[in-house]
Formats: structure tokens, C-alpha cells, sequence
């Protein structure tokens, strides 16, 4: 159960500051936008927090592109919106990259083999809910997720689109609590971010001997062999000896995976 | 659910090594990939082209499938995959898909078919959602030859993979 609550309120409330400018080569009109700045939680996905970023420069693109979906770039890299807001920051912006975060955003040619194309909030929604049952089904067996009724299905994701941790954290407690025949998860639901994708393993919080694993030991089971390794996630980078368990009560998103960002150094 | 019996990764992969097997000897196109950074990185692929009549229109229309059948660690189930191509070289939306497969007619047709990452690729593709396939394949994990198989044949139709008797033989 999640006792150290002013944790949980300091990553809720972790927010990037970013830039946001049209692509040069779709503009039409005479005039260049103006850049739109917004401040944005990082725990958000960029679809639920761009309606006002798209309407600014709708206008500016060729009647054919006005309604297409808009999508975005930084580095040349399109970003996925599938990866918490967070995620992204930690994975593509280097030390050199300062604040804001300057993104590029284009109406044209879509990456649809690269990122999802999300045409409505629907989809989103889908996206959002089937992680975290995924994460349950991890943690106690999809057990919690799903002895839960629509209602508090709707208030998690309507707790994350408009920014509400109260209401976001009346739900998501029982699924961050350990069940009566428990000691710990059965699993942590994490992803360990490397430049190409993410890769997941079933990894215990507890040893074999009962003793709690620490973010080392998920280290040492991802990348065996492997001594210098650099981890981040919500901007930071977290002592080695964390205690799993308590991460994933504490750090994870709030579709209830630890999204680790790992840089293998050489 | 724990006294619930679940697939392996070893009893998956054998069963796809076996489909692959029977595959090569009727040249029905199936191909194994490994990616030896996963612990589920293996996974079988099949492309096939069909034609359908477009709901609502009546006119014939090419679709390109490209099929993936890969294991989901989590849920400890295997998942069918796709992406869908029409003639002219664009990939279907999961709008688009579902206004042309009628099969997920239904008002729960974003449980059932969901944008999900390929747990080895990374990347987007249509998903039949996981959280139903363990009660799916459950029975037929003590009494099939095959399990992959057996349930390949419950859920393949939906979405328009074609699954010959020669695989059936062999669960």
C-alpha cells in the first residue's frame, strides 16, 4: 500500500514546459505562426493536451491538411504518442537540450508504421485502460482490474485527462495495494527503454530467499554482464538499492508501469 | 486463477516451430523470426492477400494481411497481430479496419480489437486484445497436441486468416 502519499503528489505534478512550431514547408500562409508555448504534465500522453496546439495552427496549413491528424517531431523523430509525455522527454532529450522542449508539428504524411495514428480520445482511452490491466494481470493476476466496475474504470482515466490526483488516486490505490494472500506484487510491471523500443520481463520483487529486490537486480536480470548502466525515469535518476516494490507503488505511471529509460554505457 | 494452467514460452515455441514444420511442407508461407534480445523473441509471420466485399457498397476490395503470432509474457498467452494494407499501398486505421470487418460488429469492438505494440517489434498493430485468450486456449492445454493451433482455429476467422486442415491434423 501506498504510504509516502507526497511522492506520489510530487510526480503527479512533475510538467515540462514546450515549445511548439508549424513545420517551415506547410505553411501556406503569408504570415509564419507564432511559436505556442505549454506548460504539460508529464505523466499525460500528448493527444490530451494538444486540442489547443492544433487548433493554432490549423490555420496556417492547406485546406487539404486542416483535417488531418496532427502529429510531432523532435529531432527528427516522430514521437510516439503512446509514451507517457514523460517517458519521451526522458528518452529523447539529451543533456545539450535545453528547456523549453522545441517540437516540430506537421499535418502531412503521417507515420502510421511508426506511431499510432489516434483519431479520437476513444482510442486513447483503449490504449490507456488495456495497459493497465496488462499491469494488474502482472501485479495480482488481473484480479483487481477486473472486480472493478465501468465507473472506476472512467474515474482513473478521467482522473489522468483532467489532471485530478484525488480522484485519479481514490481508484488507483486498491490497484497499488497488496492482496490478503500476498507478500509483495507476483510481478512488477515495468519497460526498460533503449533507443530502439522498450523491452518487458517477468521480474519478482522478492528473491528467492524473501529478501526485496532493488532496481540493481532488475538491472542485473535485464542486462546481465552489462556494469555501467545510466537510469532515468521522471527526469531523474534513481538510487540503485530502491527497494522494486516500493517503486512501483510510488514511481510508476498511471497506467501502473515503471517506464525506465536505460542507457548502456560503454 | 493461479491453479489455472497457462502456456509456456517453450510449449509456445515448440508449437510454432511445429506450424512452421508442417508449413514448409505444403508451402503455406509461414516464417519464424528470433530475436535473441527477447525472452518471447520468437514469433511466426505469414502475408496473405484476400478479397472482401465492402459493407454497406457490395464491391469487391483487395486487402493485404500481414499476420504475426507472438507471445505475450504478461498474460502468458499466445497473440494474434496484424497489419492490413488496401491495393493502393496505405495501411487500414483501426477505424477503417472495423468498418470493413464485420466480425466486431458489436458495441464492445474496442475490448475486442485494440492499437497495441508487438511485444517483440515495439511498434503498432491491430491486436486481438489478450485478456480472453487464456480461457480460450485452457482446455485445450491438456488434451491438444498443439495448443497454438487449437486455438489458432476459434480465432482465426475473425480475423480473416486462413488456417488449412493439414495444421489440424496435428493437434
Amino acid at each position: 500500500m501506498a504510504n509516502d502519499r507526497e511522492v506520489l503528489r510530487e510526480v503527479w505534478e512533475g510538467k515540462l514546459p514546450i515549445c511548439f512550431k508549424l513545420d517551415n514547408d506547410e505553411v501556406v500562409d503569408i504570415q509564419q505562426p507564432d511559436p505556442f508555448y505549454l506548460m504539460v504534465p508529464r505523466l499525460s500522453y500528448f493527444p490530451l493536451v494538444t486540442d489547443k496546439v492544433k487548433k493554432h495552427f490549423s490555420k496556417y496549413v492547406s485546406k487539404e491538411l486542416q483535417d488531418q491528424e496532427m502529429w510531432m517531431e523532435f529531432n527528427g523523430q516522430p514521437l510516439k504518442w503512446q509514451y507517457p509525455i514523460g517517458v519521451l522527454s526522458d528518452l529523447l532529450r539529451g543533456p545539450e537540450d535545453h528547456l523549453p522542449w522545441s517540437i516540430t508539428v506537421h499535418f502531412d504524411k503521417f507515420p502510421e508504421l511508426v506511431i499510432y495514428k489516434f483519431s479520437n480520445k476513444e482510442t486513447i482511452e483503449a490504449y490507456f485502460m488495456s495497459c493497465l490491466k496488462e499491469a494488474d494481470v502482472l501485479k495480482h493476476r488481473g484480479l483487481i482490474a477486473s472486480g472493478m466496475q465501468k465507473k472506476d474504470h472512467n474515474q482513473l482515466w478521467l482522473g489522468l485527462q483532467n489532471d485530478k490526483f484525488d480522484q485519479f488516486w481514490a481508484v488507483n490505490r486498491k490497484l497499488m495495494e497488496i492482496t490478503a494472500d500476498q507478500e509483495s506484487f507476483k510481478y512488477i510491471p515495468f519497460r526498460c527503454y533503449t533507443d530502439d523500443g522498450y523491452r518487458q520481463k517477468l521480474i519478482k520483487p522478492l528473491g528467492e530467499d524473501g529478501r526485496k529486490k532493488t532496481l540493481e537486480d532488475l538491472l542485473n536480470e535485464m542486462f546481465p554482464g552489462r556494469s555501467s548502466i545510466n537510469v532515468k525515469i521522471h527526469g531523474m535518476n534513481p538510487p540503485l538499492e530502491t527497494p522494486l516494490q516500493w517503486m512501483s507503488e510510488h514511481l510508476s505511471y498511471p497506467d501502473n508501469f515503471l517506464h525506465f529509460v536505460v542507457q548502456l554505457e560503454s | 486463477m493461479d491453479s489455472n494452467q497457462t502456456l509456456t514460452i517453450d510449449e509456445f515455441n515448440l508449437s510454432i516451430e511445429n506450424i512452421i514444420k508442417i508449413s514448409n511442407d505444403i508451402l503455406d508461407g509461414w516464417t519464424l523470426h528470433v530475436n535473441k534480445e527477447n525472452d518471447n523473441g520468437k514469433y511466426i509471420t505469414k502475408k496473405s492477400t484476400i478479397s472482401i466485399e465492402e459493407p454497406g457498397k457490395g464491391n469487391p476490395i483487395t486487402l493485404t494481411y500481414e499476420h504475426h503470432v507472438v507471445f505475450s509474457l504478461s498474460y502468458s498467452v499466445p497473440m494474434i497481430c496484424f497489419n492490413v494494407w488496401k491495393a493502393d499501398g496505405s495501411v487500414l486505421s483501426m477505424e477503417e479496419y472495423l468498418n470493413i470487418n464485420q466480425n466486431f460488429d458489436d458495441s464492445n469492438m474496442y475490448n475486442t480489437i485494440t492499437q497495441l505494440d508487438h511485444p517483440v517489434l515495439c511498434r503498432p498493430f491491430l491486436t486481438l486484445h489478450p485478456c480472453k485468450t487464456q480461457e480460450i486456449i485452457e482446455p485445450f492445454l491438456s488434451t491438444s497436441k498443439n495448443p497454438v493451433i487449437s486455438w489458432l482455429t476459434v480465432v482465426s476467422s475473425y480475423v480473416h486468416l486462413k488456417i488449412l486442415e493439414e495444421y489440424i491434423k496435428h493437434c
